[in-house]
Order: C-alpha cells, then structure tokens, then sequence
C-alpha cells in the first residue's frame, strides 16, 4: 500500500503527502513539492495547487462527517 | 529545441528541455520584460501568451512550448494590445510596474475570448495576477475602457516611449552649479530632470517633472525623469536630502515630495531665469520685456522668439540671475490640476524598464544565496559537490549570510542551489515560535520590565481612577513582510580603475557605499552607485548591511572581481532573510469622565526597535530607549489629552526588523484608533463626536473627519446586517476612513466599501495621490486581514511565498471613494498615508457588526473576511 497521506485542512487545501504521480489530463507528468497543497476551493489560480485564494474568498470547507 | 517567440523560430539547446521557460527567455534569448516574481505560479508576473491564451512561463518548461506560438511583452501587437496598453496608460495604472507586463497580457487574453467582460469575469480572470502596489480597481477601469475602446474600432496605435535619457557622473564643475545637477535642457527639447528620490511606483518621478514643468514654464510632456546618486562634490551631497541636513541621499518616510518641494522648483525657476537672460543677450532686449510658454521664449516688441532647446546652451554658460522668485500658486497650470498622465508608465507597460533583476554586464555572473531556515543560524558544513557538478554552475561561496551558488544563468544556479548540503549551526539562532515569541511581548506588556517612558504628562494614574468610563484593552499585530513584486537583487562590477559600480533600487544609497565600500575595502567615494527602478520596496530596500549589495559585493570578492555579479532574491530566500514590520503588543487603558470627555490615556508597546539597523536615523530617533519610528502615531496622537503616559519596551529577538509602509503607525494607530472607539462605545458617544472633541486642536483633522462621515453617511441607517467603522489620523497628513462592511450567514465579513478623506496639502498631481491611497488601502487591507509570518516549532520559517502570505488579489478590492481636500499648505508625501488607519476603521466597523471587539491581528485568526 503505498504511504501517502491526503488531509482536507480546515476551509484549505488538500495537503498531500507520500510518492504521488500527478498527471495532467494531457498526459505530462506535473513536478510537485512534498508535501504538496492541492486546491479544494476551486479558485486558485494555479490549480492544482493551492495559491492561498481559499482565504479571501467565501470558501465552506466544513467536511460532510 | 525550436521555439516561435514573437513570430520568430529560434533554437534553444536541449539542455533547457526542462528549464521554466520564464529564464529561457529572460537570460537566453535575453528578453527581460517577462519577470520573475515567485516562482511557483502564485503571482502570474512571468505571464505570456501562449496560442494566445495567458500562462506562468515560471510553470512551463520550455520543451512544453515546442510547436506552439509563444508572445511576450515584446512581440505582442494589434488592436487589442493597443487598447490594453492606451487604457494603461491613459488611466494612470501603472505604480512601480514590475507586474504589468503580466497584467497587460493577462488582460488582453481576456479581451480576445470576451470583448465585453463584466466586473465578475475581470475579477476571476485577473485574479492570479498579483499587484502589490494594488494598481487593480484601476486595471479593471482600463479593461473596461479598452473593451469600450475596441468596440469603437478606433485603434490608438502602439504606444512608444523615447530612449531613457542616461545618468552620467557630475563633474566637479557641474555639482557646483544650483541647476545642473537637478535640471538640464538639451538642443532638442528635452528637459531631463535628475531625480534623488528613486522612483519604486510611488510616483515622485512624474511629482517632481510636474513642479519641474510648471516653474519652468514647459510642456510637461518634454520633461523626463532619471534616478541619480553619486552626488557628493565640494559643497557636500548635491543629493542629499535638505530636511536632513543635505548629508544623506534617501527615499523614504514619505519625505520626497515634501522634502523636494522647493529645491526642484527652484532648480527650474533658476534655470528659468537662465534662459530668459540668454534670450536676452541674443535679442538685445531687457530681460523684462521676455515671456515663456510651453517650452518657448518670446520678445513681444521684436517678435523674436526661441525654443528652450535653442537657447539652452547659451544659456547653461549664463550665472543665475540674483533674485530668482518662485511663481505664484495663483498662476499654476498644471500643479493642482488633473491630467497628468505618469512619466514612467510607458516604458513600464512595454517591459523596457530596468529593473535590478534586468541590469546584465559583459561577463556578469547570476548568483543566488541560500539562506539558512531559522533566523540567526550559520553555516556549520557545506558540501557542495553535487551543486558544481550541475551544468552552468561555477562556484559555491559561503558568505555572511549563508551559501552562494554562482552560474551562467539564474536556472542554473537553482538547480546548484537544490543540490547543495548545508548544514546549520544553531548556536544563535532564533528557536521561538511566532506563538511563543507573542506570548513573550505579552509577558513584557504584563510585567512592565524594561519599560521606558516616552512620553508623561499630567497625572494619568489619578485621572483613571477617577474616570466614569474606562477601557484597558491589549491589541496584537504579528511580524509582516513587504513581498514586493521584484524581490530584492543587486550587482555589481569592480571595474579596472578601481572603482566598484553597484547597481540597486536603493531607498538609501548612502548606505550602499558604506556597505560595498567596507566588504571591498575601499574608499566610500570609489563606489558608484547606480540606482535602477525599483519593483516596488515599501520600506524594504532601505538597508545598510546584510543584503543583496553586500552579497554579491562578498561573491564578487571571493572570486577576485574577475566577474560582475547579480545576486538575484529567490521568494522564498527573501523571506528568509526577514526583515520585517514587528511584531507587537500595546495596552491601552483609557478614561472618559461622566460626560464622555477623554480625560486620560495610558499606552504601552512592546516591539522590537525598527531604527537600530539604520545608520544616522537611529542616532537621533533611538534616543533613552525609546525608538521613535516604534512608538510615531502613539507618542504624537494628534488628540488632546491631557494626562497621558507613553510606556515603551524594547523587545529583543533575532528577527531582523525594517521599516514598513507607514512604520510605527502601522501598529500605533490600531491601538489607538480601536481603543478610542471602544472608550466612545462605553461612554455611549458617537464615535466621530468624541474625536472632533479631541481634535479641537488640528482643524485640518477635523474637516477631514467630517467630509469621511459626510460622504459616507454617518449616522445614517444601513440594511440589517451592514455596519461603519471610523478612524482619524495626523499621520503626514490629516485624513479619515470610514468602511463599510456587511455579514453573510455564516457570520462571514465582507469589506463592501472604504470612504477616505484626505489633506495632505497642495495637490500636485490628485490622480496620482488618489492610486497612492487606493494602493495604500489595499495594503492594508491584506495584511489586517490575513496578513501574517509565521515560525514554527523551533523558530523555523514557515511563511515563504504567497500561498502562506495571501495578499489582496483582484476579486477582494472592495468600493474605495478617495475625497482630496485642496490646501494650499506644502505637500505631504502619500505613499504611506492611507495605510494605518485600514484595521482599526476595519475593527470598528466588525465591532459595530457584530458586538465582537477584534483586538489581534490579523482578523483571519479570528473571523473570516473575504
């Protein structure tokens, strides 16, 4: 089982961590940090990471349960 | 590799497959408009068109832009681009310009997939490009106007800006004379003004060939503006800064306007005088009987007239005529009135401007340091094979403040920098957290230990005990950091007389030679100091040592000057090296007697000192362990108390502190502001009758305390769920901001609109004092609300770029109303002006939302603002 760890941070993003392959829907592979912030607001700029606009904006990141 | 770039193919060698493509273009096709600003795709500076659509080059590695049409800033034309940049320009958007090469193509990607945007898709397409200058609310007008523009079909054509007129080092003769330094006319026309206060977006270059133009009686539109230094002759620095003895060279305090105020209109009402002498020794005629207009001299009697351009070489060999007057403000056709459009703004929105991240050299070398990840720390070991191992990359250096990587090209130095082994020495370094260390200036607040008194009059110990209404309130601001657009770099070249050129956006190039001149152990006077454009500073780039100047001065060194040297800033190295706003605690406890009448003020602070690292400044503001610049805005409030205490604690840690837009009052006044607000809520007082009982004193506060309220209508009613905040302030001028804010259902604040009234003094230009407010509130607005450094367990760094350190983005700019109040006192400067009265008039405002009184910055810890 491969050892990766995705937590929602409170109205944040996605924190990603562990040997992750990210591909883009053309197929090229993304370079990432690791730990990587993924968003999970829709709004970032720079998707599929995080930029920090989950902050400025109306975001409810409360989880279902 | 084969790229199209600007509709031309080109090879690249395969070794930059995997290179952003940002550096591609910057340092091997050596096209510099596209800018780096963070890296890592948060700011969108590196934008450029790819198949037309807007990308971060920074996010793109090159062999990615293979087959495809890339345009830069460069190559980018037609109509669309014509209007983007007419609209720029025309609306005055541009401050320090770093990031509008950027915006200007992400607005024309807009335009090309929607010729008619709303403010909402403005808002969501425009958002990933950051601008700390917080030019937005006016790129949304211009990309309105473009749209409106390009419906018309009249194509403005291509904007061009004229050669930069280049700096040359005063002769003797020349520094002697009262003009030449400050003024020249050349035979074409132009007038070139040599500006000692760098431009870095706020605007004094096109302030000063306003007052230039004016007592010149010139067309505006022929003067241009150049950034000088050097000016050191026989009669001292021609330089220097007159409200600081005229020893000292710098940028800053918002001092330029006010400070330049006369001397550069003197300097052009003598040169002035000089042409009109010339004209009439040529025409035989008394000097008397000559008039000048828009550039031209004319002898009514004879009919003979000249253009300045003519005239000014006779004219330069001519002494001054004794007697020189200024002219009547009566008489002004352009000081005071609209329509100045900035000198610099061409050059900046085509990506000509040189900044220091642009400055190349024959044989210059790109270095970045390494800096370590907790404050004070060094290095204990380096290993440094794998970094000289990588292509590009010469040398590894470790300096004073942690490990160079030196190389061809910046790409290549980053990958040297990934490969390097550090290991830290821990022995000084800072191991607190930002918890910890807030806990320990609340301690500090608590025990009053080391307190000095600033400031003791009256009695204010019997006062509140004798006061009906009290607060005692303790307010909290973290350590804050400038993050402009360009990070700080700087270079260098030891040249082959001996003399070591440094090439900086410097607020102080004094400090520049001090500080290249001891690391290269040479003179002060053999350093020459070349200030470039800044992209932006607000305070940051005011340093006397530890900074890029003297790391690329060190590397330069280390490698026998064989080599000029830019030290390029990562985003993340910046933030490394601090140098931040403090953090800081206050206790305010305040008393009003039984009528609501402010009877006494007692004021504590505890924040590290701003002024020790600041050669000359600190001599006269850090005076008995009081700093000045900590306690400007709470030892000078411009409301009348009379007993009233200033204590002042000196914190000490290893986080270097620089001064920050607006300084001391950025925290000074969100004590003061907050807690008066809370004392008129106890008392039961309107909050603006209590301050213009205060302010009985400052009339000019006053008046612009009530055309705030009158504007944004105080005291009238707002919708179920809207409130106001009020603040006043003296801070360089006199001003105050009302906000207006609404709750949504889940208690969520929105900040719908700021109100800000301001004197500060003569209007010379009001559009450009306007986007100096506007930008100011949005500073504001950013840090009150989110705005935070944060160390982590261990002291380490944990804030590094703009995903941590959210700043205001397109889609937060509230409704910003800017009312000018026309004086005819002396200008102030307005860069700083509008900042500190953003969070309290914001706490305020929540307060009278929400009955939760917010005393800790920033707001997100405590309540969510968007």
């Amino acid at each position: 089982m491969p050892d990766v760890t995705i937590t929602p941070s409170e109205d944040g993003p996605y924190i990603v961590s562990g040997a992750v392959t990210l591909v883009a829907p053309d197929g090229h592979v993304i370079e990432h940090r690791d730990p990587m912030s993924m968003c999970r607001c829709g709004q970032s700029s720079n998707k599929p990471f995080c930029d920090g606009t989950h902050i400025a904006i109306d975001f409810d990141g409360t989880l279902a349960n | 590799m084969k790229l199209t770039v600007n509709g031309l193919e080109v090879d690249v060698d395969d070794r930059h497959a995997n290179t952003p493509l940002l550096w591609v273009l910057r340092e091997v096709l050596d096209m510099r408009g596209t800018k780096f600003g963070c890296g890592a795709g948060f700011c969108a500076a590196c934008t450029v068109l790819i198949d037309g659509r807007n990308v971060k080059s920074c996010q793109t590695v090159t062999e990615r832009a293979v087959g495809k049409g890339v345009t830069t800033v460069e190559g980018a034309s037609g109509p669309v681009v014509n209007a983007v940049r007419d609209a720029w320009h025309r609306g005055n958007v541009v401050q320090c310009g770093y990031c509008q090469p950027g915006q200007t193509l992400a607005a024309v990607s807009l335009l090309a997939s929607d010729p008619s945007p709303d403010d909402a898709k403005i808002d969501q397409w425009m958002s990933g490009n950051l601008c700390r200058c917080g030019t937005y609310p006016r790129i949304r007008a211009a990309i309105h106007e473009a749209a409106e523009a390009l419906s018309t079909g009249i194509d403005p054509g291509a904007p061009t800006a004229p050669a930069e007129p280049e700096f040359q080092r005063l002769t003797a003769q020349d520094a002697a004379d009262p003009v030449h330094p400050y003024i020249r006319i050349r035979e074409d026309g132009t007038i070139v003004a040599y500006s000692s206060q760098i431009e870095m977006g706020q605007g004094i270059h096109t302030g000063l060939a306003t007052i230039v133009a004016e007592e010149l009686d010139a067309e505006f539109e022929r003067v241009r503006v150049v950034n000088a230094a050097n000016g050191r002759g026989p009669n001292g620095d021609v330089y220097g800064n007159p409200e600081f003895g005229s020893a000292f060279q710098f940028t800053g305090a918002s001092n330029s306007m006010k400070g330049m105020w006369l001397r550069y209109r003197l300097a052009a009402a003598q040169a002035r005088a000089r042409l009109v002498a010339a004209a009439a020794q040529a025409w035989e005629a008394p000097a008397d009987e000559i008039e000048t207009e828009n550039g031209v001299a004319r002898h009514a009697p004879s009919g003979r007239q000249a253009t300045f351009g003519e005239l000014a070489a006779r004219a330069e060999q001519l002494a001054v005529p004794d007697g020189v007057e200024l002219k009547d403000p009566t008489d002004y056709k352009l000081i005071g009135r609209e329509g100045r459009l900035r000198v610099d703004a061409v050059p900046k929105i085509l990506g000509t401007t040189q900044y220091t991240i642009d400055v190349t050299v024959p044989g210059m070398l790109s270095a970045l340091v390494l800096h370590p990840p907790r404050f004070g720390a060094s290095a204990a070991s380096v290993d440094d094979k794998a970094a000289l191992a990588e292509p590009g990359v010469s040398a590894v250096v470790p300096i004073e403040e942690g490990v160079a990587v030196v190389a061809e090209t910046v790409a290549d130095a980053q990958r040297g920098l990934k490969a390097l082994v550090v290991e830290w020495d821990d022995t000084n370094a800072e191991r607190r957290s930002t918890d910890e260390l807030l806990a320990e200036h609340l301690r500090l607040l608590q025990s009053g230990e080391n307190a000095a008194t600033a400031r003791d009059d009256g009695n204010v110990d019997a006062a509140l005990a004798d006061a009906a209404w009290t607060v005692d309130a303790t307010y909290t601001l973290p350590y804050l950091a400038h993050a402009p657009m360009e990070p700080n770099n700087a270079a260098c070249r030891m040249r082959e007389d001996g003399v070591l050129e440094v090439w900086v956006g410097s607020e102080t190039p004094e400090y520049v030679k001090m500080n290249a001149s001891s690391i290269a152990g040479i003179d002060k006077e053999q350093v020459e100091v070349h200030i470039t454009y800044a992209g932006g500073s607000f305070g940051l780039h005011s340093t006397a040592e530890h900074d890029p100047t003297s790391e690329a001065v060190q590397i330069a060194r280390a490698l026998d000057w064989q080599h000029p040297i830019k030290v390029q800033s990562l985003r993340e190295e910046e933030f490394k090296v601090g140098r931040y706003r403090a953090m800081a605690a206050h206790r305010v406890h305040a008393g009003a007697d039984s009528e609501g009448r402010l009877t006494a003020w007692h004021q504590q602070i505890v924040a590290e000192p701003t002024s020790v690292d600041l050669p000359f400044f600190r001599d006269v503001l850090f005076t008995n362990d009081v700093d000045r610049l900590t306690t400007s805005g709470a030892v000078d409030p411009p409301y009348a108390v009379e007993n009233f205490r200033l204590e002042s604690t000196d914190f000490e840690s290893r986080i270097p502190i620089m001064v920050w837009r607006s300084i001391g009052n950025s925290h000074t006044e969100f004590a003061r502001e907050s807690a008066i607000d809370e004392l008129a809520i106890a008392a039961g007082r309107d909050p603006v009758d209590l301050r213009r009982e205060v302010l009985a004193a400052s009339p000019r506060t006053v008046h612009a305390l009530e055309l705030a309220a009158e504007r944004a209508d105080w005291g009238s009613p707002l919708p179920e769920g809207r409130a106001r905040g009020i603040t006043s302030s003296a801070f360089l001028g006199h001003s105050a901001q009302i906000t207006e804010v609404s709750l949504d259902a889940r208690g969520r604040v929105h900040v719908d609109r700021i109100v800000f009234a301001l004197d500060c003094g003569r209007n010379v230009n009001p559009d450009l004092i306007r986007a100096q407010v506007e930008g100011g509130l949005l500073w504001g607005l950013g840090a009150a609300a989110w705005g935070e450094i944060r160390l982590g367990e261990g002291g380490d760094l944990v804030t590094q770029n703009f995903d941590t350190y959210p700043v205001v983005r397109m889609r937060s700019v509230p409704q910003i109303e800017v009312h000018l109040i026309d004086s005819a006192e002396p200008p102030t400067g307005v860069g700083e002006i509008s900042v500190p009265s953003v969070a309290p008039a914001l706490a305020n405002a929540i307060a009278a939302l929400t009955g939760t009184r917010i005393r800790e910055l920033p707001f997100s810890k405590t309540i969510k603002i968007y």
